[in-house]
């Protein structure tokens, strides 16, 4: 999953990223509100943790740009403002959720990992697709009741699959999901830890979960499908 | 509690009294006129019972041709006194003897009318003399005989009519006087309507909304719309400067609340999952840092409060400072940033210079100035620090070389927490306060400060103070330029 922090504070934003990545996220950092607007308008991101206050453009003119052009990603408003009046444009303007600063850093962590389920329609942190069972709290992941020891990679390669069951998924829309601007990234490395998630998963003799259709990606299978 | 004098009360009282006054002047002046009148009728019909009287003096058809008075076909009013004597003092005829003596006596020599008072009445009184010849158709013209005489009428009921006369219209008077009050009481309350509006529009006044529409009535009113107006603008300055209140409330919250969450942001991470040794130097590192900024913003916000609001109790013992060695230490405090910068400070001749502000805001005010032109300078220029002298007053000027700032925040610099460029902001390491603390010190010593552009490029700020009398400067009568070349 990838996030966008839009935010102008050095300090504030080196400790998101870190916060984030730690928890097995890509993120990308804007910070001011044009460069922001504009890593937002190329759709990739799962989630956008947006300031309010910002040099270039405000915080709620990007989150409005955002909505005008039909871009649905999830929006978590960071603020200083005080008042509930602002809170109400805000989310009439179309944020989906906001804290106030001084805000507590697990709060954030768990309100982005909210937004990203619930923008892919999982409102559940344990997720359940074929015998396949993931619990994005714990990120541990069993098939047929046996946990997985899945890298990180290979978890988060996953998790996007979960998110997207019976869907094709393209090499370039994993890559652009599972890397920040920060990561080299080839498409064979997503082949290598597409394989390793593989023979990881189908290691018991099981169905192969995760199917390659030539020149268009993969594809989560569903239990029925298995059966 | 002092008791108010009330406009509309003195006003009407003022005009009740003239219109009383006016009245009574009337009123005496009608007396005086009817009096006349009727006393000029009375004469009249003295002068005709007088006349009357005359008449009836008669030839006595005795031997010494005497005179007498023929009381037959006379009538003479029971009240009028009268009494007739011929040349010889023989009374011919009177009213009633003790009083007739009694008025003889008490008249005036010579003919004329008077008035007197006889037995507790007023009378009007004539006296005259007429000749009576008897047998005039005798040879030798017969015996002329000169009657003195005098008749009386009683005045009392003059006075009496003539009070009949005015009673009227001084009553109309007072009635008129009494509608007058009431409608001028009606009329006063009435144009004095605008007034209550405005004072009922100006009790609802709210400084939340800060509104205040001056009612119709009284902009119409030529007495009442400066009153307005200056409610009006006296408002708008409350509004405003509670404005600035509002937002340096809001400005040093967000201010707080940012550091706060770098601060605490910090610690979470460190503490979201077992680190090693380095990793929780280089946090802890960094959460010092992260206080230190924090702890740097509360200290600014303070220093703005105490030099903004700051008790002024010590107006008696006024606080003085040296300007000349503020800037010696500024310039010592900030060597290092300047040599890491590359950067030199040029500060040259100048006498002592008190300024009446306290030796901390005196340097306070010295090293902001001198940081931030450090800050903006451009590497390897030269900052210029110049004190000079005039007549009463004291210029401190620091010109940079740098970038300058933008026209558009020029009017702005000296805001708290004004961001002109806010990605810069805090990479500069500045809290947005050193220029308002500036000010504020300047506004306090009751100078001023202001900050233009350069020609060439860079800023230049300009100081100017008060200055304070002192021992060694009694010497500085004309402007001394003091910076180097």
């Amino acid at each position: 999953m990838r996030v966008l922090v839009i935010e102008d504070e050095e300090r504030l934003a080196a400790n998101l990223v870190a916060a984030l990545r730690e928890i097995g996220l890509a993120v990308d950092h804007a910070p001011d509100g044009i460069g922001g607007e504009q890593f937002a308008h190329q759709g990739v991101y799962d989630v956008i943790v947006l300031d309010l206050m910002l040099p270039g453009k405000s915080g709620v003119e990007v989150l409005r740009s955002l909505r005008q052009a039909k871009i649905t990603t999830p929006v978590l408003i960071l603020t200083a403002r005080e008042g509930k009046g602002s809170i109400v444009e805000l989310l009439n303007t179309g944020a989906d959720d906001y804290l106030s600063k001084p805000f507590d850093l697990g709060e954030v962590l768990a309100r982005i990992k909210a937004l990203i389920r619930r923008g892919k329609g999982a409102a559940h942190p344990v997720m359940l697709v074929a015998d396949v069972e993931m619990n994005t709290l714990e990120q541990t992941v069993k098939r047929a009741g046996q946990t997985l020891d899945l890298s990180p990679t290979e978890y988060r390669i996953l998790e996007y699959f979960m998110h997207r069951p019976r869907a094709v998924v393209s090499k370039r829309e994993l890559l652009e999901h599972l890397y920040d601007y920060d990561w080299e990234h080839h498409s064979n490395v997503i082949e290598a830890h597409i394989s390793n998630l593989r023979r990881k998963l189908d290691a018991n003799g099981a169905e192969p979960l995760i199917e390659t259709l030539r020149h268009r990606g993969y594809r989560l299978r569903e239990e029925r499908e298995i059966q | 509690m002092t008791t108010r004098r009330s406009l509309t009360k003195r006003l009407i009282a003022t005009v009740l009294l003239l219109e009383l006054a006016a009245a009574a002047i009337l009123v005496g002046a009608a007396v005086v006129h009817e009096r006349q009148i009727r006393m000029a009728a009375l004469d009249v019909m003295l002068r005709g019972r007088a006349d009357t009287l005359l008449g009836a003096v008669q030839d006595a058809e005795d031997e010494a041709d005497d005179v007498m008075l023929d009381r037959t076909g006379l009538s003479i009013p029971r009240d009028d006194i009268f009494r007739v004597t011929d040349e010889k003092g023989r009374v011919l005829g009177d009213s009633r003897a003790e009083e007739t003596a009694e008025v003889a006596a008490a008249l005036p020599s010579g003919d004329g009318i008077n008035t007197m008072k006889i037995a507790g009445h007023r009378y009007r009184v004539i006296r005259f003399r007429g000749v009576r010849v008897v047998d005039p158709g005798r040879t030798g013209g017969g015996v002329a005989h000169i009657i003195t005489a005098f008749y009386g009428l009683r005045a009392d009921h003059v006075w009496h009519e003539v009070f009949e006369a005015v009673r009227f219209s001084v009553i109309a008077t007072l009635g008129l006087l009494g509608i007058t009050a009431l409608v001028m009481v009606w009329l006063v309350r009435r144009g004095l309507a605008p007034l209550h509006e405005l004072a009922s529009h100006a009790e609802r006044i709210s400084l939340r909304e800060g509104r205040f529409e001056t009612p119709e009535k009284a902009k119409e009113t030529a007495e009442l719309s400066p009153l307005a107006a200056a409610i009006e603008s006296a408002l708008a300055r409350l509004q405003r400067s509670l404005e600035q209140q509002r937002r340096l409330t809001s400005d040093a919250a967000h201010e707080l609340k940012t550091d706060l969450a770098i601060a605490k942001s910090s610690i979470q991470l460190l503490a979201m999952r077992t680190r090693t040794v380095e990793e929780y130097q280089r946090g802890l590192e960094l959460c010092m840092d992260d206080y230190t900024r924090l702890e740097k913003t509360v200290q600014q916000m303070l220093t703005l409060a105490r030099v903004e609001h700051g008790d002024r109790i010590d107006r008696s013992t006024p606080a003085s400072c040296d300007l000349r060695t503020c800037v010696e230490e500024s310039i010592r405090q900030s060597r290092q940033l300047a040599e890491l910068r590359q950067i030199k400070v040029h500060f040259g001749q100048a006498e002592e210079s008190i300024v009446p502000a306290e030796e901390r805001d005196g340097l306070l005010l010295c090293s902001n100035l001198l940081l931030n032109a450090l800050q903006h300078s451009l590497p390897q220029t030269i900052v210029e620090v110049g004190i000079a002298c005039a007549e009463g007053e004291v210029l401190l000027t620091l010109r940079d070389r740098g970038e300058g700032i933008a026209e558009e925040d020029l009017p702005h610099v000296f805001e708290p927490f004004y961001r002109g460029d806010p990605s810069r902001n805090r990479k500069s390491g500045g809290t947005g306060l050193g220029l308002a603390i500036c000010k504020a010190i300047c506004d306090r010593a009751g100078g001023d400060i202001r900050i233009a552009n350069r020609p060439g490029g860079g800023a230049e700020a300009i100081v100017r103070l008060p200055r304070s009398a002192s021992v060694s400067a009694e010497d500085s009568g004309r402007l001394k330029p003091a910076v180097g070349d």
